[in-house]
Order: structure tokens, then C-alpha cells, then sequence
């Protein structure tokens, strides 16, 4: 319910648009912010303290209707790829778009338009092997925003001026746009929360704050700066330029997850985010004893120190863990806390694209984890996550998930289930994740995952979703891994988007970025569409 | 008793209950909502220095034993008997129950042991010593609660005297095993469930409860010589409850406790109930449809993690409820100390501690410790056969259905740390689990209370099984009690009732207690 009533104000709103970029649209835009706020404050306030998952089957009724009357992917199955500007700049707007058509049947672009990291922007992360195209050196990249900055947009930001340097004047949207619609294909941008602090003044007025204090390297969710921000981003690009929709990128996990390590990287320590003043007052409001919370997630912390760098105690790990969330259930309270609140913010960024442009599709890109952790894939619920949506790509990068899930069973192993040895903790997820039959622990970094992955997850996600927004998995198409580790093969693309298809996919993204596929592996998307029948 | 001095108890007693929940809600309140999980948390302080181990130099070799077995075998016979064969030196008659597990003879339809009436009998259950009205004022529980199977005799009077001249202590014996029908107002001390259903256990949150638990033993240790007590609380809260993480084969079980008492009580805890309740009502909608969509394709464990993220309120009430149990322990512990600050209390933890980490989590033996002078777990190995088995498949059924039966065994030896327990599941109600069990669990204890309290593990003597399933031998008994003592257990009590034991199978206590010259 709380979708279609922000959906008949941002209708509204767009009389108020098309009128003026100036002052009546600021007016309108706080009117939104507010509302959107008021209505997440009370779909959460008002059934349930922490979350609406009574409401899902009612709203999952009227988006399964919205997403009839939308007609979203049309006839065509829907083919994407993920691109930086960079690979504009270096190879020309048109020889790239003629090489994605050829190679890959590609008929949506999702050009980078913001991000500070290396996932999306620039060419080939420097170490790893050049692709098949493309300037044949490795650059630096600055990052921020690879579209022009309109700044009557961010009066009211805190954070103003991100226009990415490196590039020059080259605008993304503007100057690719036009030349994509001219070959049919649909642009939608895509950006991504990966920020440089160092590079953003005032980016502390919208960072997160670690459970001891200090100053995280991403924003909070619950900030209304943070909001504020991304709300102008939107507004701007949507304004400025005939966008056919949008993706994000929200490539983190809630506390809890982050305290346990339930991810693929290998730092030693983790950010325990967020407890600023916002979400503290947030917590407080929806009757979360915050001192608690806070208590919790120190013992917590305290407990993956103790149990990573001493001898396993008598009660072994999943007892005293266990026992450690019954004493303390705000930790779950915690971590549901922020899920919810990244929830919001789809709810926020979807609804004011659709003030903008009520035609134009909304999407969530689902971080790779979702395929690996069970208590990623807890938190990101599918079925709500459609709520605000016209699309969901989840992401099962089979290819590099191999060193990625041996990693994070390493991660796990070393927490959670230090009761078990490494190769039983694979095994207990192959299981949990449903992934038999996929390689063993010493195999799984060279020998990557099969394609079965990719279509389990697609099924997995088609199942939860249940008809509402369709599913567009990302296919992983050379992906960083090692050298010694699992490459992408053209046989890989291929298989990965049969199987993509064959569980009722209707469509996928290429991913991560052209600038480090080769085209040979790029042409195994496009001969997996041609055996499928897919233009 | 004359008039006077029942006044001046009387109000000692309100006065104390008073004190204690005062005391227990500030421990509670004070320092967070729910619980305090820290060791040093001086609940002990409140009642009075702790008592010292009354048994000094000598190891504690209990024995519990039911009333009929007395009346059936005699006191002094019974009492030669467990001397003679077992070198008891602590008693503990079971003084109140309603359950077979305790009460009367052999179970019906089992082989009845080598001694006593070779006949099964029936049981009513209820008190099994004399009921002084005086001690129960302010207890709505009174009217029939004395048993009438066995006449006048008094498990107490009748036992102590005899007892002591031998040099055995007597410590009572009660346990939670009520029978409503029996039990006049027993509906205005009940649980209730989740949907409102009056259940058939009493509420930790009741005063009526509070008031009830606490004439009982103050009734039993000032009309008696007692040196202890020991009190039998064998059920847990209601996350476990719902998931079925338990040895029954019930298909359903009360998901409790929901009564006013307790949401009063949650909701000045701050505990959302209303959340609670929603959330206690989603999971058992999704223990009761396993194959519906989300379970489907999410998997068991994805799904159920997902429920409790959406409600951690299930969590909370589950915290709420084992912290309530840990409660009436301190109540107890304190009505028994004021009567007698030398007498030591003491708590049998139920078989499952050893088979469901799930349980084991919520019952922190450190934290227990506090308001005990010994604790008792209670790693039966031989019916732990056909018990874990039941256990696995009840949990692979809910929990745990993204594996096999078989796999969710393998788990669970890891987990609990059983390694050395190699039985498969089919093997395992034939095979029993090994006296290696016995000192895992002992060892676990003694390390969690880190000398604060003695542990005295229960021995499995002729706990009933199938007749194809394990049964107690003699060798196992003896393994057992030397594992006990090679973990550094200062005692055991021997398990579950004399009636139900074999005496060759008693014997083997003894012959173990030789070997180490215990």
C-alpha cells in the first residue's frame, strides 16, 4: 500500500517538474523525502516494530499488477551490460556499442554514472591481465559522479561537487544516450555505494559510525544527508537525460553479518556499522533497547576475537554463540534494523525515479554474497525487496565464485563453525544453499562453480519473487580471480546464460564491466542467445 | 506449632518472597532487560555466604529413590541395599511428583528389575510426605495435594532417622511433573500457550506458582532433619519447544509461556509481546508447513534464520522464559537457606543439556551456579541412544531439513563435541552413546563453573529404553561412574529411580567406587 501511495505523489509531482527545475521542484522533492520518510516510518511503526513482512502477500498482489500494467522487458528478452565510462573514452561510444550488439546481442547499456571503486569504473584492475580490447595499459581512477553535476539539484546535499575528473568532460549519459537509442537499445544508468571519504568534503556529515565510534567509509542509511544525497543524484540524472531506468549497487551487509565475518574478503577486522546518532534514535523509536544493541554486538565482537585467536572453549562455538544472541536478541533486532533501513532506501531512490519518470525501471543489483551466505540470503528477502522494484539481478558469478566461497567458508569456519573443519563447513553450505555436487574445498578456488549455480539462484529468486518484477541474474564474464585461480572460459558465458534461461530468466546482466571481459568470453554470451533464439 | 510463631513465619515468608523477586527483578532490571550473563553476578550474595560441601572428604554417591520402593522393600532394607551395593551416601526420596520418571515402580510394560514387588502399580502422585496446612496460606495450591497411594508413609519422617544412623544424608527430591486433573486450582497456577490454551505446567512468572514451589520446601525443610534438596525442572522454553528440539515423539508440543503474568512482565522488560506472540505464531506456522514456497526454495535453515531476524522477539521470549526458570531456582535457593543456611540445594539438569545445543545454550551452568550448592547434569548414555536418535530426527524434521537424518547426526557429534561417537543413526538406539559421554559432559560442567560449585553427574542405571534398544549392562554402569570420577566429578547421583534399577546393575557402582577407593 505504502508503494502505490508513493507512487500517486511522485505522479504528482512530475506536473510540478516538467514546469521547472528550480525552486517548486526543491519544494517537491522535500515534500517527497518527507512522505517517503512518514510512510517508511509507518509501514514499520505501524504493523510491526522491526519490519512488514505481514503486509508481503498483500502488496505482493498489487506489484504483481503494477508489473503487468508496466510491461517492463516488452517482448525482447532483456540483455545487459554493465560498463564504465572509460571503455567509452578509450574505444569510442560507437565502437562500443557496435562491438556489444555484435558480440552480445546487448540491448539494455547500464553505464557507470557514479562510483569511487574499481568494480565498475576504470580499465582492468592493475596486476591482472589486459582484455582482448581496449587501451592496452592500466589507469588511475579518481571516481565520483561520470555525468554532469547539475548543482541546483544538491542545495540541499551536504555533499555537492563529484564530478569525476579523470575523464574530462565526457558526460556518460549525454554523450552515449543518444547513440544507444539510436540502435534500440535502452540506457540504464547504474551507480553504486562505493565512496573515497578522502575525496568527498564533507563526507562525514553522511558516513556511518562504527559500534566504537569511529567514522565508517560508507554512508548511513538512516542519515538524512545520506538521503538527501542520493535523492539529488536521481533527481539529476533523471531530469537531465531520457534514462529508460537505473540500477544499484548496496554492496554491504547489516552488523551482525560484518562481526562474524560472514563474507568473501580477508581482512582481519570488520566495521561493525551503524550506530550514529540516527540509527540510535531510529532504534530507539521502534522500542529497540539501544544500550543493549550496542552491549550486544561489543560482547559479540568480543566473542570472534576470542574464539579466532584462542582455543575453541568447552561449550565449542555454535553453543556459546548461540547462547550470546539469546542474551542478547538486539543483536538480531540490530541487524534486522539495518536491513530494513537499506530496504528504505530502495524505497526512497525508487519512488523518486518514478516522480521523475513513472515509465523509467528501478533495480537492485544483489552483491554476489547473497549465492554464499545463508545469513546474507536471510536478510535479503526477495520477495519484499520486489516491493520497490521493477527488476532484481541477483548475482552468481560462478566463475570467480570458487576462490570467493573458499574464502568465505574460511571467513565462517574461523566464527561461527569452528566446530567444524573447513571441508565439513563447505559441505554444510552446499547444503543449506542447496549446491550439490558443486567441487570440494581444495578444487573449488581453480575449478570455480558449475552453471548449475547460476541457474539455482535464478530459480531460487523466480520462486521468491513469485511473478512481481522479473529476474535478471548477472553473469559473471571475467570477474577478477588470481591467476592460479578459476578463469573465466567462453564455455563458462555460454553455459552460465543457458542456464540463466533455462530456469525462466528473462533475461541477464553481463557484469562486471566491459573494460575487463574479453571479447571472446563476451562472444560466449552471444552464441549461449543465438542457440536460444535471443535478439 | 503454635500461633505465634506461624505468624512470624508467615510474614518472614512474604516478607522474603518479596525480597527475592525484588531482588531478582532489580538483577534483571538493573543492569539490562533480559538477563546477565556474567559469572560474578553476586545473586549468591543476597541469600547469605554460600554453605560449604557438607560432604567434605567423601565423594557424594546419591541415589534417588521413590516411596514405593520403601514401602515395598522396606527403609532399612532399601537403605542396607544402597549401602551395600553402591556405597550411597546421600539419599534423595522423591518427596513430590506426579511422574512415572520418579514415582512408584518399574514402567508399565518394561521388565521388572531383580528386587522389590514383582508387580506394576499405579500411581496418583502428589506429595509423599506429610502437607502442614500452616506453610501453605498464601498458596492457592493445597486441597489433594498429599499422594494416597501409599497411606501414611512419609518419605521424609519416615526415612531420615533410619538414614542418619547410617551416616547417609537425605536430600529431597521434587520435580515439575504435575497432574492438573489431580490438582484442585492447578488452572489458576498454569502456563498458558501461545494461543491462549491453559496448559499443563505451572508458570515461572505466577505468584501463585512462587507461592506454591516455596511452601513445599519450606514446609519440607522445617518439619524435617533434611540436609538438601534437589529440584527437577525437565522442560525448556518456547523457540526450543516450537522447533521440536527435543527426545519426544509428540507432534505437537504447548509453545508456553503467554499468560498475564509473563506478558506483564515481558512488557515492563521491554520486550515488544504483542511481536513475541506474532512472532511465536509464524513459527509454528512454519514448523507446521515445511514444504510450503519459502521453504521450498529458500531452504529450511535460510527461511528460519529469516523468521528470526524478522522477529527477535522470539529470541527474547525464549531468554525471558529460561531466565524466569533461573528464577524459581534462585526462590527456591533462598526459601531453603533461610530455613537452613546449611542445607545444600542443588539442580538435576535434564537429559537433553547433553543431546541439544540449542538447550545447552540456554542453560549456562555458570550462571546457574550461582544460586546452587551442586548441580547435577544429566548425560544418560545408554537411553542417549534411542534419545538422540529421536532427537535428530525431531530437529532434521524442522530445523535442519536441508539435510539427511544422517547428516544432522554427523552435525550435532561436532557441535557437542562428541567425537569418538561413531554410531550411525540406525545403530544408534542399539549401540547407546559411550561412557566417554559421560565425562565430556562432566568435564563441560566443571569447566563452566570453574570451581564455583561441585558437579555431580547423573548415572544412567536402567533408564528405560525399547526392549530392542540399548539396555543397561553392568559394565556400563561401572565405565560410567569411572568416567565421571576420572573427569574430576566429587560425586554422582545414581539415575533415575532405585525401582527401575537392576542390582547387578547397582553393583557395578560399587565395584567402580572400589577401583578408585572412593
Amino acid at each position: 500500500m505504502r508503494i502505490e501511495q508513493s507512487q500517486s505523489t511522485c505522479i504528482e509531482g512530475k506536473k510540478e517538474m516538467d514546469n521547472s527545475v528550480g525552486s517548486s521542484n526543491e519544494t517537491s522533492r522535500r515534500k517527497f523525502l518527507k512522505e517517503v520518510s512518514m510512510t517508511s516510518a509507518l509501514a514499520l511503526a505501524g504493523g510491526t516494530a522491526f519490519a512488514r513482512a505481514s503486509s508481503e502477500r498483500q502488496l505482493s498482489n498489487q506489484s504483481g499488477q503494477s508489473s503487468a500494467a508496466q510491461n517492463r522487458t516488452e517482448s525482447k528478452k532483456f540483455v545487459a551490460i554493465q560498463i564504465g565510462a572509460r571503455s567509452f573514452v578509450d574505444e569510442g561510444v560507437d565502437k562500443c556499442l557496435d562491438t556489444l550488439q555484435e558480440k552480445a546481442s546487448v540491448n539494455v547499456l547500464m553505464p557507470t554514472v557514479f562510483t569511487y571503486g574499481r568494480g565498475l569504473a576504470g580499465r582492468q584492475i592493475p596486476g591482472l591481465p589486459l582484455p582482448d580490447h581496449g587501451v592496452q595499459t592500466y589507469d588511475e581512477i579518481h571516481g565520483g559522479s561520470y555525468t554532469k553535476i547539475h548543482p541546483e539539484f544538491y542545495r540541499n546535499s551536504v555533499i555537492q561537487d563529484v564530478r569525476a575528473p579523470e575523464l574530462g568532460d565526457f558526460d556518460i549519459l549525454a554523450d552515449v544516450t543518444p547513440k544507444a537509442k539510436a540502435r534500440g537499445m535502452k540506457v540504464y544508468c547504474l551507480f553504486e555505494e562505493a565512496y573515497n571519504p578522502r575525496l568527498m568534503p564533507n563526507f562525514e556529515k553522511v558516513a556511518e559510525v562504527d559500534l566504537y565510534g569511529k567514522i565508517g567509509r560508507s554512508t548511513c542509511f538512516n542519515n538524512p544527508n545520506a538521503r538527501s544525497f542520493l535523492t539529488s543524484l536521481v533527481q539529476d540524472w533523471f531530469t537531465n537525460n531520457d534514462l529508460d531506468g537505473m540500477m544499484w549497487e548496496s554492496e554491504r551487509q547489516g552488523p551482525l553479518n560484518m562481526a562474524l565475518k560472514a563474507d568473501f574478503s580477508s581482512g582481519a577486522r570488520r566495521s561493525i556499522c551503524c550506530f550514529c546518532k540516527h540509527c540510535l534514535r531510529k532504534g530507539h523509536e521502534l522500542g529497540i533497547n539501544i544500550e543493549r544493541a550496542r552491549t550486544g554486538y561489543v560482547e559479540l565482537d568480543r566473542w570472534v576475537i576470542q574464539v579466532t585467536t584462542q582455543p575453541l572453549p568447552s561449550d565449542g562455538s555454535f553453543v556459546t554463540l548461540w547462547r550470546l544472541l539469546l542474551e542478547y536478541p538486539e543483536i538480531l533486532a540490530w541487524e534486522n534494523l539495518w536491513f530494513h533501513s537499506q530496504e528504505e532506501m530502495y524505497g526512497l531512490i525508487y519512488g523518486t525515479v518514478k516522480e521523475v519518470n513513472p515509465r523509467a525501471q528501478v533495480g537492485w543489483h544483489i552483491m554476489h554474497l547473497v549465492t554464499m551466505s545463508p545469513f546474507y540470503q536471510a536478510d535479503q528477502n526477495y520477495a519484499r525487496l520486489a516491493h520497490v522494484s521493477d527488476y532484481i539481478k541477483p548475482s552468481p558469478y560462478n566463475n570467480c565464485a570458487g576462490p570467493r566461497l573458499a574464502q568465505y567458508v574460511k571467513n565462517v569456519q574461523s566464527t561461527i563453525f569452528r566446530d567444524f573443519t573447513p571441508d565439513e563447513v563447505l559441505e554444510l553450505h552446499y547444503k543449506i544453499l542447496h549446491l550439490e555436487g558443486e567441487p570440494g574445498l581444495d578444487k573449488l578456488p581453480t575449478a570455480g562453480l558449475s552453471a548449475n549455480y547460476v541457474g539455482r539462484e535464478t530459480e531460487r529468486a523466480l520462486a521468491d519473487v513469485h511473478g512481481a518484477v522479473p529476474i535478471y541474474p548477472g553473469i559473471d564474464i571475467d570477474i577478477p580471480t588470481a591467476l592460479n585461480e578459476k578463469r573465466t572460459q567462453p564455455s563458462d558465458v555460454k553455459a552460465a546464460v543457458l542456464a540463466a534461461f533455462k530456469a525462466g530468466a528473462p533475461g541477464v546482466v553481463l557484469s562486471r564491466k566491459y573494460a575487463e571481459m574479453r571479447l571472446t568470453n563476451l562472444a560466449g554470451a552471444g552464441e549461449a542467445l543465438r542457440e536460444l533464439d535471443v535478439r | 506449632m503454635d500461633e505465634l510463631p506461624r505468624i512470624n513465619k508467615e510474614t518472614s515468608r512474604r516478607n522474603f518472597i518479596k525480597a527475592a523477586s525484588m531482588s531478582s527483578a532489580a538483577a534483571l532490571v538493573g543492569r539490562r532487560s533480559f538477563a546477565d550473563p556474567s559469572p560474578d553476578l553476586p545473586v549468591t550474595a543476597a541469600f547469605g555466604e554460600p554453605t560449604p560441601d557438607m560432604t567434605s572428604n567423601k565423594n557424594f554417591i546419591a541415589m534417588q529413590i521413590s516411596a514405593q520402593s520403601f514401602v515395598d522393600e522396606g527403609v532399612d532394607k532399601c537403605l542396607d541395599t544402597l549401602q551395600q551395593k553402591a556405597g550411597v551416601n546421600v539419599v534423595m526420596p522423591v518427596v513430590f511428583s506426579y511422574g512415572w520418571e520418579l514415582d512408584g515402580r518399574q514402567v508399565h510394560g518394561r521388565p521388572l528389575p531383580d528386587h522389590g514387588v514383582q508387580a506394576y502399580d499405579e500411581i496418583h502422585g502428589g506429595s509423599y510426605t506429610k502437607v502442614h496446612q500452616e506453610f501453605y496460606a498464601d498458596s492457592p495450591i493445597l486441597q489433594g495435594l498429599r499422594a494416597p497411594d501409599l497411606g501414611d508413609f512419609d518419605a521424609l519422617a519416615d526415612v531420615i532417622p533410619k538414614a542418619k544412623q547410617r551416616g547417609i544424608q537425605t536430600y529431597a527430591l521434587f520435580a515439575e511433573d504435575y497432574n492438573p486433573a489431580f490438582i484442585p486450582n492447578f488452572e489458576k497456577i498454569a502456563e498458558v500457550d501461545v494461543y491462549g490454551k491453559t496448559g499443563r505446567n505451572s508458570c515461572h512468572n505466577n505468584p501463585g506458582t512462587r507461592s506454591f514451589l516455596v511452601s513445599l520446601v519450606q514446609d519440607w525443610f522445617t518439619s524435617n532433619d533434611l540436609d538438601g534438596m534437589m529440584w527437577e525442572s525437565e522442560r525448556q522454553g518456547p523457540l526450543n519447544t516450537a522447533l521440536k528440539a527435543n527426545f519426544g515423539n509428540a507432534p505437537r508440543t504447548s509453545i508456553c509461556c503467554f499468560c498475564s503474568h509473563c506478558m506483564q512482565k515481558g512488557r515492563e522488560q521491554g520486550i515488544n509481546v504483542d511481536r513475541a506472540r506474532a512472532g511465536y505464531m509464524a513459527l509454528d506456522r512454519w514448523v507446521d508447513q515445511p514444504s510450503s514456497q519459502s521453504r521450498e526454495s529458500d531452504g529450511s535453515f535460510v527461511s528460519l534464520w529469516r523468521l528470526l531476524l524478522e522477529y527477535p522477539e522470539i529470541l527474547a521470549w525464549e531468554s525471558f522464559w529460561f531466565h524466569s526458570q533461573e528464577e524459581i531456582y534462585g526462590l527456591l535457593y533462598g526459601t531453603a537457606k533461610e530455613v537452613n543456611p546449611r542445607a545444600r540445594v542443588g539442580w538435576h539438569i535434564m537429559h537433553l543439556v547433553a543431546l541439544s545445543p540449542f538447550y545447552r545454550a540456554d542453560q549456562n551452568y555458570a550462571r546457574l551456579a550461582k544460586t546452587a550448592d551442586f548441580l547435577k547434569p544429566s548425560p544418560y548414555n545408554n537411553c542417549g541412544g534411542p534419545r538422540f536418535a529421536q532427537y535428530i530426527r525431531n530437529v532434521q524434521s524442522t530445523i535442519f531439513r536441508d539435510f539427511s537424518p544422517q547428516e544432522v547426526l554427523a552435525m550435532h557429534y561436532r557441535i557437542m563435541g562428541f567425537e569418538g561417537e561413531e554410531a550411525s543413526l540406525d545403530k544408534l538406539p542399539m549401540t547407546g552413546l559411550s561412557a566417554n559421554y559421560v565425562s565430556r559432559e562432566t568435564r563441560r560442567a566443571i569447566s563452566a563453573v570453574q570451581g564455583a560449585v561441585p558437579i555431580y553427574p547423573g548415572i544412567d542405571i536402567d533408564l528405560p529404553t525399547a526392549a530392542n534398544e540399548k539396555q543397561t549392562e553392568p559394565a556400563d554402569v561401572k565405565a560410567e561412574v569411572l568416567a565421571a570420577f576420572k573427569a574430576e566429578a566429587t560425586g554422582v547421583v545414581l539415575s533415575r529411580k532405585y525401582s527401575e534399577m537392576k542390582l547387578t546393575n547397582l553393583a557395578a557402582v560399587g565395584e567402580a567406587l572400589r577401583e578408585i577407593g572412593a
